[in-house]
């Protein structure tokens, strides 16, 4: 499952031990592609919560996170920004990400 | 337009690309649909011993600082943590302490929670969930998707014949140009782009590597050469629709898709037109009906 935030519901989807988050745009056909990874990713990962915020509908966190363009993957641990990530809709490098997120 | 097409190519025994006409939805297609289906509905459960692919969380307690932590979590099978660790957990109960033996140290994991999460087999149940009117079986679903995407597939593909055959009907047409009229189409493009270019940022005057800067005079003579091609194609849409669609006043036929376009956008037509140009959106809405007309015609060779 994927949460969607909010500029209002985001700093509460991030409380959680791991969290991945990505920030996508309405028109973005890179965004389009990501999608299904990312959906299977949330459901291979059952423990990690997997959130995406829509930049063209959340203007504040799109100033907070300083999002120049998406998809931008950013990972939380605890509650905080872990990581960026770097690579967007490979399956196996994006499980490398996430293995980063989770043990190191 | 007091240009005009003199010869008009045959564009009705035009050879139509196969690529163009196709449009039906394959098998694949709709398997990976039912694919992401599965994953939607996935089932989640929380038993008491641990199997490959499960979520696995665990109390970690290591003299090795990044294993020595609450709430480490580990997906046996999947591979994203060393397979030791991972296959160390299967089997293990909930509540259950192991001892993993790595080249980092030794690590004990107590087993805090499990969770099972399995895709929804491909299956008729599968698409009964989707509570699709008149929906039960996956044949059923093969059809109602097909029924349901193939007007916008036609469409699209229609569409992609028409711009072909006008892009065919431009090039191979023969034409009367009017030197002065086309230099007014092309100008007032060049002018709005030039600006355009300008508002973002963009200073054409600044030459590309390699060459001397440019004059503002040079940079837009630079741009009409680059567009003095879009004349005939307007040239050719105005012939289409005056000559396939009966249109004699092509002036009036433009002021109302003005007004209406204008309306559509809650402008008035003369913030419209300052905006974009008379001859630009007179030009956009006489290759939209041509292409409309076109695509008509196209209608034949849509993939039987």
């Amino acid at each position: 499952m994927v949460y969607e935030a909010t500029d209002q519901t985001f700093d509460e989807l991030i409380q959680a031990d791991y969290v991945a988050v990505d920030f996508y745009g309405t028109h973005c056909g890179p965004c389009k592609l990501l999608e299904p990874v990312y959906n299977e990713m949330s459901n291979d990962y059952a423990l990690v919560r997997f959130v995406k915020a829509n930049i063209d509908t959340c203007p504040e966190l799109k100033e907070r996170f300083q999002i120049f363009a998406v998809p931008t993957l950013k990972y939380f641990r605890d509650g905080k920004l872990f990581y960026e990530g770097k690579h967007h809709g490979e399956r196996e490098v994006m499980d490398k990400e996430l293995a980063k997120l989770l043990y190191d | 337009m007091k240009s005009t097409i003199t010869n008009l190519y045959d564009y009705k025994s035009a050879s139509i690309p196969e690529e163009l006409r196709r449009w039906r939805i394959p098998d694949a297609e709709i398997q990976a649909r039912l694919d992401t289906l599965s994953h939607n509905h996935s089932v989640e459960t929380e038993p008491d011993t641990v199997e490959a692919l499960d979520g696995v969380a665990c109390k970690g307690e290591s003299t090795v600082p990044r294993w020595n932590r609450p709430n480490l979590q580990f997906y046996p099978g999947r591979k994203l943590c060393s397979e030791t660790m991972e296959n160390a957990l299967i089997g293990a109960k909930l509540g259950e302490t192991r001892m993993v033996h790595t080249e980092e140290g030794n690590i004990t994991l107590t087993v805090t929670r499990i969770v099972r999460r399995r895709h929804m087999p491909v299956g008729d149940a599968l698409v009964q969930a989707e509570h699709i009117p008149g929906v039960s079986t996956l044949a059923d679903f093969a059809r109602w998707y097909r029924e349901t995407n193939a007007p916008e597939r036609q469409y699209n593909a229609k569409m992609r014949m028409a711009y072909y055959l006008l892009h065919q009907i431009t090039d191979r047409s023969e034409y009367d140009i009017n030197e002065t009229e086309k230099k007014a189409h092309v100008s007032e493009r060049v002018e709005l782009i030039y600006q355009a270019y300008l508002k973002a940022g963009i200073d054409p005057t600044i030459p590309e590597e390699g060459t001397d800067f440019l004059t503002e005079e040079q940079a837009k003579e630079k741009m009409y050469r680059q567009f003095e091609s879009t004349f005939p194609m307007a040239v050719a849409s105005e012939y289409l629709v005056r000559t396939l669609d009966g249109i004699d006043d092509v002036d009036a036929f433009c002021q109302a898709g003005l007004e209406k376009l204008a309306a559509d956008n809650h402008l008035t037509v003369e913030k419209l037109l300052q905006d974009n140009g008379i001859y630009v959106c007179q030009e956009q809405l006489l290759q939209n009906r041509a292409l409309e007309l076109l695509a008509d015609h196209a209608e034949q060779y849509l993939e039987a």
